[in-house]
Parts: C-alpha cells; sequence; structure tokens
C-alpha cells in the first residue's frame, strides 16, 4: 500500500512538472520568490473567487497589534479539484501559511502551503502531492 | 527509502514513456478505435466539462523571461498550480500522447529572423514594464487568444445542430463555433479570438479561426503575435473521458511554417460547474503587478 502511495505520488509529481502551464498572469510580476514568508495566525475570512481565491489570516505582532495579512490561492475551481471545500478552514481556525511577500512590500503574498492546527497541509506538497487528486477521484459518467 | 525509490525511479520510467514522442503512424496504429455517443444531429458528443492539459507553446531555445514560468523555472513554488481542474480516467489512454509542440519536432520554433529579434528586444523590458505595451495581457486582463487560457479553469462544451460551443470559465470566453459551412466573415473584421468555423470530419471536429488582431499573446516568451494568425483546431473524443487536441499554428508574419501542438481535453468530475470570473473586478492584484502608488497615505486594499 505504502509502496502504491510513493509510486503515485512521485508519478504525480513527476507528471505535473512536465506538464506545460499556463496561468493567468505571471508569479514574477506580482511576488519576489526571494522573499519567503510564514505567517501563524487566525482565519479571519476567505473569498472564493476568480481569477484568484484570497485568503485572510491576522497575525498577532510581538507589540500585541494585529495585521491583516492576505495570500492569493488558485482559482476556486483548482482548490475544489484539490480537495478544499469552503468549510476548510472556518473564520477563527489557527494556521501557519508558508509563502512569498507581493512585491509592493505590503502584507500580502502568494500562499505555498496552509497547515491546519492537527498538521494537515493543504493546498501543496506533504500529504496533497500534485496531481494526487485527480488520480484518485472518481470517473466521469 | 528502497520503496521509496524504486516508486520514484518507476515514475520516472513511467513519464519519460510518457513524454517520448511518438511518431506519427505509431500512434495512429495505437489509437482506440472509439466511437463516441451521438448528438442528435448525428455527430459526436462531446458536451460536458473539461480541463484542458498540455496546450502550450514551449520552445526549447525560449530567451530567459522576467516573467519566469510556473514550475519549470527551479524557483520554489508549488507545483499544485499546474494541475488545474484536471480529472480522471484510465490514465493509459494518455501514454505515448506526446503534448505541447510536437513539430517542429525539436520545439525549436521556426521564427523569421527579424520577429525573433523584436521579441528578444521586447522581453526584457516586460518586468518592470517600460509602458503599458509591454504588461504581460493575462494581467491585463485580455482575452486569451488561441493558448492563453488558464489551464487552472474548466470549460463547457455545448453542442446544437449547427453549433458547437465553447464556453471557458477563464475570462467568461465563449466560442460560438458554427459548422453549418457558413465562411469567414469579412477581412476588415478583426477579433481578440478570432472568427471560428467549423465542419465535422467523421469523430473529428475541425475548427478554422482566421480574423485574429494582434491583441492578444501566444505564451510567456512569444508575448504577441500578428494579425495573419491563422489556427486551425482538431478535436477528436478517443474515450468517454479524453478529447484529442491538436492545434496548427500559423502566423507567416511570426514564423517561416506552422507550429502543431497537441494536448488533451479531460473530463471534468461531475460537480464542476464554471464560476463567475471577474478578471478586473475580482482580482486584487493590481497594485502588486502595476506597482503604483493610489494615493498618498492610501490604505492597503483589503476587502
Amino acid at each position: 500500500m505504502k509502496t502504491t502511495f510513493c509510486m503515485l505520488a512521485a508519478f504525480a509529481a513527476l507528471l505535473a512538472v512536465n506538464v506545460p502551464a499556463v496561468a493567468h498572469h505571471s508569479f514574477a510580476a506580482e511576488f519576489d520568490a526571494t522573499k519567503p514568508v510564514t505567517v501563524n495566525g487566525a482565519i479571519n475570512k476567505m473569498d472564493w473567487v476568480n481569477p484568484h481565491s484570497w485568503i485572510y489570516v491576522d497575525v498577532k505582532g510581538a507589540d500585541g497589534k494585529v495585521v491583516t495579512w492576505r495570500f492569493e490561492m488558485g482559482p476556486p475551481n483548482a482548490l475544489l479539484r484539490m480537495g478544499w471545500r469552503k468549510d476548510s478552514i472556518p473564520p477563527g481556525t489557527l494556521v501557519k501559511i508558508e509563502g512569498y511577500r507581493a512585491k509592493s512590500g505590503e502584507p500580502v503574498a502568494n500562499a505555498k502551503t496552509v497547515t491546519l492546527p492537527d498538521g494537515r497541509e493543504l493546498f501543496s506538497g506533504g500529504s496533497a502531492p500534485a496531481g494526487l487528486n485527480e488520480a484518485a477521484a472518481p470517473a466521469k459518467q | 527509502m528502497r520503496t521509496a525509490l524504486f516508486g520514484i525511479s518507476a515514475a520516472a520510467a513511467v513519464v519519460a514513456m510518457i513524454m517520448m514522442p511518438a511518431p506519427a503512424n505509431a500512434q495512429e496504429k495505437a489509437a482506440p478505435k472509439y466511437v463516441a455517443p451521438r448528438t442528435a444531429d448525428g455527430h459526436p458528443d462531446m458536451q460536458g466539462a473539461w480541463a484542458r492539459r498540455g496546450v502550450g507553446l514551449q520552445e526549447s531555445n525560449a530567451p530567459n523571461s522576467p516573467l519566469g514560468d510556473f514550475g519549470s523555472t527551479g524557483q520554489p513554488y508549488p507545483t499544485v498550480f499546474n494541475t488545474g481542474v484536471s480529472t480522471t480516467q484510465d490514465r493509459s489512454v494518455l501514454q505515448g500522447r506526446p503534448t505541447g509542440v510536437i513539430d517542429p519536432a525539436d520545439r525549436v520554433l521556426p521564427w523569421r529572423p527579424e520577429a525573433d529579434a523584436a521579441r528578444r528586444e521586447f522581453i526584457p523590458k516586460m518586468i518592470p514594464p517600460a509602458s503599458l505595451a509591454y504588461i504581460e495581457k493575462s494581467a491585463r486582463c485580455v482575452l486569451p487568444g488561441p493558448l492563453e487560457a488558464d489551464d487552472r479553469h474548466p470549460y463547457q462544451i455545448i453542442q446544437r445542430p449547427g453549433y458547437f460551443v465553447m464556453m471557458y470559465e477563464y475570462n467568461h470566453v465563449t466560442r460560438v463555433i458554427p459548422t453549418d459551412g457558413r465562411s469567414h466573415v469579412g477581412p476588415d473584421i478583426r477579433l481578440f479570438m478570432g472568427d471560428p468555423v467549423g465542419h465535422w470530419e467523421g469523430e473529428t471536429l475541425v475548427v478554422d479561426t482566421t480574423n485574429f488582431n494582434d491583441k492578444t499573446s501566444l505564451g510567456r516568451t512569444v508575448p504577441y503575435h500578428s494579425d495573419a494568425l491563422h489556427t486551425i483546431e482538431r478535436y477528436t473524443k478517443i474515450d468517454p473521458n479524453i478529447i484529442d487536441y491538436q492545434i496548427t499554428i500559423e502566423d507567416p508574419k511570426m514564423f517561416t511554417r506552422p507550429i502543431k501542438i497537441a494536448g488533451t481535453f479531460q473530463a471534468a468530475a461531475g460537480e464542476t460547474e464554471l464560476m463567475e470570473f471577474a478578471c478586473a473586478e475580482g482580482s486584487q492584484t493590481l497594485p502588486n503587478i502595476f506597482g503604483f502608488e493610489l494615493a498618498p497615505g492610501r490604505v492597503p486594499a483589503n476587502r
């Protein structure tokens, strides 16, 4: 079983890398891959909108001041295909989000992974390798 | 550990087989003799929600672009951004089917030297943009043209007698493709998505599109094309869950000969539905993209 999972995960990851990608706009136009950022905070809200979903997180600084960070994510249909649901992370949920900062310098970033209190990772890597959901989901018709 | 390594090796071997371009005749021989269910007017029924996969103008001699490319620059970016709404089916049907540019086989695009030089001068000026003209078209919510729709969004195909309709979630594009034998519109009419006319060749829908303007792009390293663009698409359902897709790109002002690209439309899950796509209004990224200040002391655009 574990072997099957490893093969499937590796296969899915490799396949994803090789499939030509087209996206709404360039990551580099907006975000800085040399500026990774990790925040811990409470979910404020999530916007399920195209062209990008957004997740808002209230982060308390050392001075006690709360700053609301917002993270750009994939479009709603892509998140659905990866297993996200609208109630995946209700407001108030404590999460760790890793991503890359916007070039504007504002508390804005592009999300890479969202880690839930129980350790589950949503959005990428770890327990949800690229393409794994698509391989496991039921066929049409 | 050994199990994992074995898994990776085996997976790599499978991927290598998948990515290896198969000779055209071998592909034809291997193609399953699938006959699609029919619509009321007797043509292959391709209706439903689909994810487009593998279609893109990747070139092996591409100049470096400041725009980068999801998943292929080596930057620490999640590969899940590439998964789109892809679906699921028996992947054995996809084996041996090349994707992306299949002609020229070496993916060295047949650029006219002057056109290649012009785009190599253009690309470095895109970030930061030297002017509005250099801003990536998709970031400006310009319609995607033949290749630039974001594949993370689903498509819906609807067929009616005499029409084949492709609805894109991406940018709410709708291509109403007449299949009733009509001609293209007159040459003075120029359109972002061009003027498509289709006809059926047995199991295959052939769509010929002309009358493009020169205001869309073909890829990150092909940031524009000319109004001489002409495309020929072929849609063939080869499995209940897969439409084989090929598109031939001709642009005699840019390239010395046609370029052929292959990919698939893969059935999306039953619950998939197209959602609202308000490109400019829905995007909260414009200040990040354009780098402008709205006003002194402005408040961050948290909605």
